[in-house]
């Protein structure tokens, strides 16, 4: 039971990660129905420049807002040349492009810092505190209330402010919004940045929890956020939350009972079972049939 | 005046001129048969001289070795083509179904010394029947939503490869794999992969051209184009979209084990998202729906990074390149007649 | 004679909204039958149930006398059920002939499968299907003849009705549909169509239920016609009857 317990303790720092990530995806894909397969990537770049400024060292808190900006930039950049350009094309093209430019973008980090994995540069919350008779670190708990404020601040965004109306608005209906007089690259621009901003807490925090910053986890981090998305709901905000908490306590789950190695596996096995037993996922809304 | 619908009426010898008999005009066209047949047979007499002469007397060994790869990547493209272009499915993870079937290779070649032509035709029907497995929850996951899966499917195939030790030999693979041999016939040096490899190829895309000129695949057209229409004309929509996903598994694993028999070697490294990523740009730069268009983008994506050995540290980054001018300036490829746009009806 | 088309109380609603009403219409045989109403009547609902398109909350529905609401669309096509779309739906990417040539689909002896080995038998078949094909065309005199290998983004809109109609009736369906088969027809061309309609039912043998605006051309053609608004049947009758039925009027029109 204790094990139990702990996995589950494991599972929901790993899936808090998840979470923001899947949240900052699901941002996008919410509001303008298309897969940001650059989410991660764009993430991942932050995350070294971030990394970076720490190894000049520079002090974290500005160090944070120097990957903020660079995951701002990067997104309204990939906004800006790989996706506005087909906006009025289906979905399947900027799937495309997004593929392109995450491409891109993981060979520009594979150039400037290398393929090497790097250690996270800060020795974060390694203190260990006993609750419920399962063991947290410092850093897990942290993990855990960041993941809850910016859910909160993201929530809070979405519902009550004009921002989030226009969002709401373009999601509805992209074309009406445009008529009412709705700012559309403004706000299509605002939903970039702040996806990317969450996406990027949680890959410093991803790089923090697992003491480890590398290309790869761009792509990796793309397609669990997705996986979260899906299981939680897709478009759904509070879904793609709870969707990340579910992915991160299945997988720890998993790889404590099963056998290590899979977690990838285990995520995407879910992620087609959801689809195919329930594609609205677990707390989504009806979704549209076709022939 | 009425009259009752009858077979053959003096409509039919109007326009067509005349009407081909016989298998070229089934594949050709009728009208076009006379004159297609000819020029056809005149470009692969010519293309065929070419190619199994001129390569091995006047290229340098490492230009046979790029051609051989090339004449591999052709029936892989050709199958990711089929599965995207000619019927629609936005599948990504074909680098699988080409792992699959060089493990195929590795595994009852290698390890157990099965002689060559039963394991080319287990790698074959193996990977079909994978593709069918794939294919059946493919059917109910649309659009862009099977694009991910099936990179996830490409994912967990990786997983298994990397993780089952005793299988596949974990990260290390499987060496040492034999010389393949097809009785007396061993192939052994640069040319004899060549010539088997090219073989391969012309055999493959014959195949598949039979298959987009026949009915079924007019089927295979319909049902992308239009797949309520094409159930309102009774055709049954299951069985089309994943016979697709059949014939190009299958496709992609003749090619894994033909791989696999060239390098000697199978190992994970060659068959994750980045190559299904590459497969699937070669078939749209070529042009979804083309098969000439395939062995376009087969050439183009494999020979000029060759050529262009420089740009090395650049290749995802050009691939990445390549994928967005594509889509946003040209998307229906080189020789293609489908857009990648069109493939969802909104 | 085939193609008797009973349906008994169909319904469809959600949440609250009835898109059809109990609405009950019989085909007969070999029959011209007519559905006309205001837009949103749920005209075009009607016939997405009857071909299985759409689930209806209820309904009864038989085709010679045989129940066929269990089965899917390409299944209740496959029964003998063929139809236009109001929207048009044909296959962009092929051209005329192959378009028109595969509504027969379900009459091929030879299988999909062996379609592909090239055998002389599919050959002869596909063959002789593209021969009727041009039968069916030749109806529509030099309007279509001569664009049998033409993609069909480049003809006119008339001209792609015109194709699914032939596309439909190479199914030698038992029963036809037609979805507005005249919108975008100017009062000409609407006018050859009807004869031309009359001919190619004839040649096939089917029953048709004809959904149109155009009084006219229902007026022509139907020996019964069905009234639908707001998802109730207000009444059915020959079209004389019905032109003058002052429910009907005020329904259309507005008229007390």
């Amino acid at each position: 039971m204790i094990e139990f317990l702990q996995q589950l303790a494991n599972g929901l720092a790993a899936g808090s990660i998840y979470a923001l990530i899947a949240v900052g995806y699901s941002m996008v894909y919410g509001v303008l129905e298309l897969i940001n397969f650059t989410h991660g990537d764009v993430y991942m770049f932050a995350t070294f420049t971030a990394v970076s400024l720490l190894w000049f060292g520079v002090a974290w808190p500005l160090a944070v807002l120097g990957g903020l900006l660079t995951s701002a930039v990067l997104g309204l950049a990939v906004e800006r040349f790989a996706y506005r350009p087909l906006r009025n094309a289906n979905r399947i093209a900027p799937t495309i492009t997004a593929v392109g430019a995450a491409l891109i973008l993981e060979n520009a980090a594979q150039l400037i810092w290398g393929p090497q994995t790097e250690p996270f540069p800060m020795s974060i919350g390694r203190r260990l505190f006993r609750i419920g008779g399962a063991i947290f670190s410092e850093l897990q708990i942290v993990i855990l209330i960041t993941a809850a404020i910016m859910a909160t601040i993201l929530f809070v965004i979405v519902q009550y402010t004009s921002w989030g109306r226009a969002m709401r608005a373009i999601r509805d209906d992209l074309p009406t919004a445009e008529l009412l007089g709705i700012p559309v690259n403004r706000t299509v621009a605002a939903v970039y940045a702040i996806g990317s901003a969450m996406g990027m807490i949680g890959g410093l925090l991803f790089s923090a929890y697992y003491n480890a910053v590398y290309v790869g986890m761009g792509f990796t981090g793309t397609m669990n956020a997705f996986a979260a998305a899906v299981l939680g709901g897709i478009g759904s905000l509070r879904g793609a939350f709870a969707g990340g908490l579910i992915l991160g306590v299945t997988q720890a789950l998993a790889v404590g009972y099963i056998a290590s190695g899979y977690e990838n596996s285990v995520a995407f096995l879910a992620m087609i079972g959801i689809l195919l037993v329930r594609p609205s996922g677990l707390f989504g809304g009806p979704t549209v049939s076709r022939v | 005046m009425t009259q009752r619908l009858r077979g053959a009426g003096p409509a039919s010898a109007r326009n067509r001129g005349p009407a081909g008999k016989g298998l070229s005009a089934s594949i050709i066209g009728p009208s076009r048969a006379r004159f297609g047949w000819f020029a056809a047979v005149i470009s692969a007499c010519v293309a065929g001289t070419f190619g199994l002469l001129v390569p091995p007397i006047l290229c340098s060994q490492y230009e046979v070795h790029v051609l051989t790869l090339v004449c591999i990547y052709i029936p892989l493209v050709l199958g990711q083509n089929l599965i995207t272009g000619n019927s629609g499915q936005l599948s990504m993870g074909h680098a699988a179904f080409y792992g699959f079937g060089a493990y195929t290779v590795g595994i009852l070649g290698g390890v157990y010394g099965w002689p060559t032509p039963p394991v080319l035709l287990a790698a074959i029907v193996a990977t079909g029947l994978l593709g069918f497995l794939v294919g059946l929850p493919a059917i109910r996951i649309s659009g862009d939503y099977l694009f991910i899966v099936t990179i996830g499917l490409n994912l967990v195939f990786i997983d298994v490869v990397t993780q089952w030790n005793s299988m596949t030999g974990g990260t290390s693979g499987i060496p040492g794999l034999p010389i393949p041999s097809f009785g007396p016939i061993e192939v052994r040096t640069y040319s004899d992969f060549y010539y088997l490899a090219l073989v391969i190829a012309l055999l493959s895309l014959a195949v598949v051209i039979a298959i987009v000129r026949s009915r079924f695949g007019r089927m295979v057209e319909a049902v992308r184009d239009d797949s309520l229409a094409a159930a309102a004309c009774g055709i049954s929509l299951t069985p089309v979209r994943i016979a697709v996903f059949v014939v190009g598994a299958g496709l992609a694993g003749l090619s894994g084990a033909v791989l696999a028999y060239f390098i000697g070697f199978v190992g994970p490294t060659d068959f994750g998202v980045e190559q299904s990523l590459l497969i699937f740009e070669m078939a749209i730069l070529g042009g979804l729906g083309s098969a000439a268009g395939s062995v376009v983008g087969a050439v183009l994506l494999v020979g000029v990074p060759e050529i262009l050995r420089f740009l090395q540290p650049y290749r995802l980054g050009m691939v990445g390149l390549v994928m967005v001018v594509l889509m946003v300036y040209r998307p229906q490829g080189i020789l293609g007649k489908v857009k990648v746009t069109n493939l969802i009806r909104k | 004679m085939t193609g008797n088309l009973q349906c008994r109380d169909v319904s469809v609603v959600f949440g609250g909204l009835a898109a059809l009403n109990g609405v009950s219409l019989n085909v007969g045989a070999g029959s011209f039958t007519g559905l006309i109403g205001p837009n949103g009547s749920g005209k075009t609902t009607l016939l997405n149930v009857v071909t299985g398109v759409q689930r209806p909350t209820h309904a009864e529905i038989e085709l010679d006398h045989r129940r066929i609401d269990h089965l899917t669309l390409h299944e209740r096509a496959r029964a003998g059920i063929a139809r236009t779309f109001q929207t048009l739906r044909l296959f962009d990417t092929l051209d005329v002939i192959d378009n028109v040539t595969l509504g027969a689909h379900r009459l091929c002896e030879r299988s999909a499968f062996e379609s592909v080995f090239h055998t002389s038998a599919a050959r002869r078949e596909l063959r002789r299907q593209r021969e009727v094909a041009e039968e069916l065309l030749a109806v529509f005199g030099e309007r279509l003849l001569p664009r049998l290998d033409q993609q069909i983004v480049t003809l006119s809109y008339a001209n792609r009705r015109r194709v699914e109609i032939a596309r439909a009736l190479m199914m030698r369906p038992a029963i036809l549909l037609l979805d507005e088969p005249a919108a975008g027809m100017n009062p000409a061309e609407t006018e050859e169509l009807a004869e031309q309609l009359r001919m190619l039912t004839a040649m096939v043998g089917c029953s048709v239920l004809l959904v149109e605006h155009k009084m006219d051309f229902i007026a022509a053609l139907c020996s019964e016609v069905y009234v639908l608004d707001h998802g109730s049947c207000l009444a059915h009758g020959p079209p004389s009857s019905v032109q003058q039925d002052p429910m009907v009027a005020e329904a259309f029109f507005g008229i007390e």
